[in-house]
């Protein structure tokens, strides 16, 4: 699942929290090759922030439209559906030029970048 | 990062070598780990539980939690009405533990040390966490209304945590005669689920109409106004003419007393002597939380709304109806979507990095009958520090709307809730 791929890009290991763990590995990886390894702590971070905003705003949906976009009853699945058309019914019932039961009151909630980041996000899901 | 950690990687530091846990290290079976306690197997609990392996299966999640299963208390009011059966009402843990990889103990945490990081059960096993999570729900204040007190729960039933104190209420409806008075207390604000007592007025009424239809619904109440209130007014009206009185604060309908004996509740000027009381009393954070400080002297727990962590107790998150959340309400939709935010901040925490901006939402569907639901919702962020309702959004299903959309919030509602359950048990 599209899901899983992207949150295994989010985990590339980062923390030095823990180190202590890793230690006798990374002793001796600098003795054996006698380097002084210098890597950034927050390689993935931009990456990590992206994705973590897509998923606050985003994981809101799955309480009425099933864990992971996949639908509940007469709530539509949304994951899987083309980021273009998902943007478009946003934007409609921000609008209000598409009336539905509760989608208006919730759309306007967001920015029309954040229905781009939710939009993008869903689409990226596979639809099981 | 503890100080031995900090202290060792400044003595590095020292040596002139700048480290990181490169992906040389990535079978290290610790890195963007952590272990995490939860504490409640509720809808908050869960949720938190199932999100942090969702987005780090190297996270170790534990939940505490004493019952093997969990009554729903949303949709507990159409079993009182006999339109759901209990059983659909009821969720286990082992979806979460066989498929989610959730360590679910069935224990009670009875204490914390935030200097030792560990959360002390009633079997005597101490729980070492790097974050830890309360989600006790509520507890209720005995003697609020005077003379209710849990021995008098069976006579005058809550059913404000569902189970066996639903059948119990459910069981005096059925038992009560026609033309008898079904009176519902309802406690000052806050109390969990704002709507709740209302929705369980018009669907006890949706009940005796059916098979007592000479009976009557008296709401004495706390407050002045109430959750979605002129929706449930134009329903009840439309739907069960006469039967449903309220008297609000301004109309001395708060119970101050009540006798059991007689089954008689006291407002400051009246008396009234009904078949069924349903009392529903004034409300706390769960007792876990008033015995560890995480509850200040308001009885519910100050949190940042940034990560829901405690403002008592440093690396102690507390999400769900204890929580202090306000504008947001306390419901299980609110604690499903401050669960998510919480797993999020912490994985991001035990990574070392920033949390991500917070947004909340809340969506509760109610009903006036089985074919007859509207709902309530809001959209939240954080601005300077503090929860906040976006205006433009959120707000109640319109007035005067045709049956066919209030019977299509209704199955609306259905398809809420079964995919809550989900969401939250897995």
């Amino acid at each position: 699942m599209t899901a899983t791929r992207l949150t295994s890009k989010q985990y590339a290991p980062v923390p030095e929290s823990n180190l202590l763990t890793c230690l006798p590995r990374l002793l001796a990886t600098l003795m054996l090759c006698g380097v002084v390894i210098a890597v950034q702590a927050d390689d993935a971070t931009g990456d990590n922030a992206g994705l973590r905003r897509a998923q606050m705003l985003s994981f809101n949906c799955f309480t009425c439209h099933g864990p992971e976009g996949q639908g509940s009853g007469e709530i539509p699945a949304l994951a899987g559906r083309a980021a273009d058309e998902l943007k478009a019914r946003l934007q409609a019932y921000k609008r209000g030029t598409k009336q539905g039961t509760i989608m208006n009151r919730i759309a306007r909630g967001y920015s029309d970048a954040e229905i781009d980041i939710i939009a993008d996000y869903f689409a990226e899901l596979e639809r099981e | 990062m503890n100080s031995q950690r900090r202290r060792f990687l400044q003595t590095l530091a020292a040596m002139g070598v700048s480290v990181t846990a490169a992906p040389l290290f990535a079978d290290c079976k610790c890195l963007g780990g952590g272990r995490v306690v939860i504490v409640g197997g509720g809808y908050g609990g869960t949720t938190c539980a199932r999100y942090l392996r969702r987005l780090n299966p190297k996270i170790e999640v534990l939940l505490v939690e004493p019952d093997a299963r969990y009554t729903s208390c949303p949709f507990s009011n159409l079993m009182l009405a006999g339109i759901e059966p209990l059983p659909e009402l009821r969720h286990d843990y082992r979806s979460l533990q066989d498929d989610h990889g959730v360590r679910v103990i069935h224990d009670c945490a009875v204490g914390i040390d935030t200097d030792i990081q560990v959360v002390k059960l009633a079997s005597g096993a101490w729980l070492t966490y790097d974050r830890a999570v309360f989600s006790p729900g509520i507890s209720f204040m005995w003697d609020s209304p005077v003379g209710y007190s849990r021995d008098t729960v069976t006579a005058m039933p809550h059913a404000w945590k569902a189970g066996r104190q639903t059948r119990i209420l459910r069981d005096q409806l059925r038992a009560m005669d026609d033309g008898g008075v079904v009176a519902i207390a309802v406690p000052p604000k806050p109390f969990r689920c704002p709507p709740g007592p209302y929705e369980r007025a018009g669907l006890i009424a949706w009940y005796l109409k059916q098979h007592k239809p000479r009976s009557k619904v008296l709401i004495l109440d706390g407050n002045e106004t109430f959750s979605k209130q002129d929706v449930f007014e134009e329903a009840w009206a439309q739907l069960y003419p006469g039967m449903i009185e309220r008297v609000g604060v301004s109309g001395y309908g708060a119970v101050t007393r009540v006798d059991p004996a007689t089954n008689t509740l006291f407002t400051e000027t009246d008396r009234h002597r009904v078949d069924v009381a349903n009392v529903i009393p004034s409300q706390q954070a769960g007792r876990i939380a008033l015995e560890t400080g995480l509850a200040d002297n308001s009885g519910w727990c100050p949190i940042d709304p940034h990560t829901f962590e405690s403002s008592q107790l440093p690396k102690v998150h507390v999400i769900g109806d204890a929580s202090i959340a306000y504008p947001i309400p306390k419901s299980a939709s609110a604690a499903n979507s401050e669960a998510k935010l919480c797993a999020l901040a912490i994985v991001a925490l035990l990574a070392d990095e920033a949390p991500p901006p917070a947004s909340l939402h809340n969506t509760c569907y109610s009903m006036a009958a089985p074919d007859y639901g509207f709902s309530v919702n809001g959209i939240y962020d954080v601005r300077d520090g503090k929860i906040n309702a976006i205006d433009r959004a959120g707000g109640v299903s319109p007035l005067a709307a045709p049956a066919s959309v209030r019977a299509q919030e209704a199955r609306h509602a259905h398809d809420w809730y079964a995919s809550i359950v989900r969401d939250s048990f897995g």
